[in-house]
């Protein structure tokens, strides 16, 4: 039945002043709704734009919002016979973008989402953290490192005699013009080292007791020196609060965004760097060998004698976040065979030293039962 | 208890007043879908507004005697609340730290926690006034009528008699300010009481505590229900000297299979399933508190003011502590 515009019916109208139902005649013009008191003292037509209007549908009625600020309201049952033009009018009006996605098919919505949410995650990661870097100068990030340093270690005990002896051997040895490279060892069988932003080395015991070679121990600095100087752990931990504030997008909650950077520094300890970066710290911790005049072969025996540290026990954390694989042993070795040359080797002072660190954490008999 | 008995036995033979819950899991979650659709392309910006749609439909979908309440706060609102509640916590942070670099660390810790404490009853103050004045129901507007200064003695006091008591007066202070908060609830004309006391509260927990480690977490459930039910019995509406009383009909074996029920649903959809928990526990809450009274709602007039500073209640956003009845 087509409801000429002239044409006035009854409806159930609550003002907003009194919770009490007026009763109301309704007419439906082209963009609007018009409503005629019949209860007030002085009966005079009033127009309500449909775009201002809003509507929810329970069960068998619908309640029609007439204004933004959702005091009065019309109650129209289904059976009213201007029901479904009412509706279907508003719903035209409906320009907001939720009202307009809203109506959209909900797989169609789905499918959206997981694209754009795919989207978000992807740009985010490979623009955002580098970005970032740029912007961080090198003072502000030694004063982080310095906190994140304190609060890592906080549950750590530092044996200070190791230390001491690892300061010793690399006394002259120079790992970085930038940063201050600050070396701590920390009591723990876990085969694990790992750098800071702004220059904190921490090596855990574990990984002294597997080398053999004071040529190791410099490999192994100078591939962690060169996460510090590339701020590969910057870069990391940018991407970890830049993920973090993307996840807060999605799941729409942004109160643990604070505790996410105490959280980063948990997170040094066990994460990985990608491979590319891991590649890059090989070559260039290399790099900072020949420049000191120490073998660069010490790669390749670390690597080995990790990778049997790992057949030989499950403490392989260093392991898991650096994977050795015979891609990165074999490109050191090619490394190793380019650059042959005269290398010093120990003075009788570091020589002393390196003896007593590995008094101190001597290579643990196989222990294949 | 005896009096309250009386007035329930006296207040039932009036009337009984209908409270559902209509929502459907499925439109919950396509509403948090284009949310999330409209924060990715804003990169979060739109928060404020997902909010406000999630709270409408919340809203609307809830009725007392088949009409429907509407929320009446909007995206616009919320946005200005929640620069202001950023820039205030920016400020605080930043003279935190100002004071932990020029002077000593503790006392910027201290600085930021006494503002931190310092907002909370702002921010309780700030969104119970913001979300009672943008609730409605058949059009009368709610209320909350509670005094700034008065809820930050009563939130001080509390604090620092919990401190001194080692904790144990927490449950009393949560009462009193649960009580204060509750008896500052309008609808129109109409006024809420509360009647709980912190001893029955501490008591009832204790109990419930105890009772769920000796029986390996089976307690939990009806330790649940117990504290529904003293929230929900102890609450009232007077009107004049008219009365509505509110009774909470839920069991152990409904909390279990609500609790348990959403557990699995979030677990198996990987969290997809949130919205259908929200609305499973709507429900239930709605099902379960049985209304009855001698005040004609529909005489109910309109008398609370408008505001719209949603500034409050962004900051216990951001505090993170939801809404607190």
């Amino acid at each position: 039945m087509t409801i000429d515009a002239t044409t006035r019916i009854a409806c159930a109208y609550y003002n907003g002043s009194a919770a009490t139902p007026h009763n109301v005649e309704v007419s439906l013009y082209g963009d609007a709704l018009s409503i005629v008191d019949l209860e007030s003292e002085n009966p005079k037509e009033i127009y309500f734009p449909y775009s201002q209007c809003r509507y929810v549908k329970l069960e068998e009625q619908a309640f029609v919002y007439l204004q933004p600020s959702f005091a009065s309201y019309l109650v129209v049952p289904v059976q009213h016979p201007l029901y479904l033009q009412l509706l279907s009018k508003i719903s035209s009006e409906q320009t907001s973008w939720f009202q307009k996605l809203y109506k959209k098919n909900g797989i169609a919505l789905f499918f959206a989402f997981l694209i754009a949410a795919a989207a978000l995650l992807f740009i985010g990661y490979k623009t955002v953290p580098p970005l970032l870097v740029k912007f961080i100068p090198v003072q502000e990030e030694i004063k982080w490192g310095n906190q994140f340093y304190e609060s890592i270690l906080s549950d750590k005990e530092i044996d200070s005699s190791a230390t001491e002896l690892v300061k010793k051997i690399t006394e002259h040895y120079s790992m970085s013009n930038q940063y201050p490279i600050k070396v701590a060892v920390v009591e723990d069988t876990t085969v694990n080292a790992f750098a800071m932003p702004g220059g904190h080395i921490v090596i855990y015991s574990g990984i002294i007791c597997t080398m053999k070679h004071p040529d190791e121990l410099f490999a192994l600095l100078g591939h962690e020196a060169t996460h510090v100087n590339q701020r590969h752990s910057l870069q990391m931990m940018l991407t970890n609060i830049t993920s973090s504030y993307l996840l807060s997008i999605l799941t729409s909650d942004f109160n643990g965004l604070g505790s996410t950077l105490i959280g980063n520094a948990e997170l040094l300890r066990e994460l990985g760097y990608s491979r590319k970066l891991e590649a890059e710290a090989d070559w260039k911790g290399q790099e900072i060998m020949i420049q000191n005049k120490v073998n660069p072969a010490g790669m390749t025996q670390l690597m080995e004698a990790l990778q049997a540290a790992y057949s030989d026990n499950g403490n392989w954390s260093f392991l898991r976040s650096h994977p050795v694989t015979q891609d990165r042993i074999s490109e050191s070795k090619k490394f190793s065979q380019q650059h042959v040359g005269s290398f010093d080797s120990l003075q009788a002072e570091q020589q002393t030293a390196w003896e007593a660190l590995k008094k101190l954490y001597p290579e643990k008999p196989s222990s294949k039962k | 208890m005896i009096k309250t008995l009386y007035l329930q036995i006296k207040n039932t033979t009036h009337m009984q007043y209908a409270l559902r819950f209509l929502g459907k899991g499925f439109e919950l979650f396509k509403i948090q879908l284009v949310n999330l659709l409209l924060q990715i392309v804003t990169l979060g910006l739109y928060y404020p507004w997902a909010k406000a749609n999630t709270l409408q439909y919340l809203y609307s979908h809830t009725t007392l005697q088949d009409h429907p309440f509407a929320f009446t706060g909007t995206g616009k609102q919320m946005f200005k609340g929640f620069i202001k509640a950023f820039f205030l916590m920016a400020l605080i942070l930043a003279l935190s730290i100002y004071i932990t670099v020029t002077f000593d660390q503790v006392w910027g810790l201290l600085t930021l926690y006494l503002f931190l404490f310092l907002l909370m009853p702002l921010a309780i103050h700030g969104s119970y006034r913001y979300r009672m004045a943008n609730t409605r129901w058949k059009g009368i507007r709610f209320g909350y009528t509670g005094d700034r200064q008065e809820l930050i003695k009563l939130f001080f006091s509390g604090i620092l008699l919990t401190i001194i008591t080692f904790g144990i007066y927490g449950p009393w202070f949560y009462m009193k300010l649960r009580t204060y908060i509750i008896e500052n609830v309008r609808m129109g004309d109409a006024r809420f009481s509360y009647s709980g006391k912190g001893g029955d509260f501490f008591v009832m927990n204790l109990a419930g505590y105890f009772l769920s480690i000796f029986t390996l977490g089976i307690y939990i459930f009806w330790w649940q229900r117990d504290i529904f039910r003293f929230f929900i019995n102890n609450t009232r509406m007077h009107r004049n000297d008219q009365l509505v009383s509110f009774t909470a009909t839920a069991t152990a074996g409904g909390f279990f299979s609500l609790l348990i029920g959403n557990f699995f649903i979030v677990l198996f959809t990987l969290g997809l399933g949130l919205p259908w928990a929200i609305t499973r526990s709507l429900t239930f809450v709605a099902n379960n508190i049985a209304i009855a009274g001698d005040i004609s709602l529909d005489e109910i007039e309109q008398q609370q003011e408008e505001f719209t500073d949603a500034t409050g209640d962004d900051m216990a956003d951001m505090l993170d502590f939801g809404f607190i009845i």
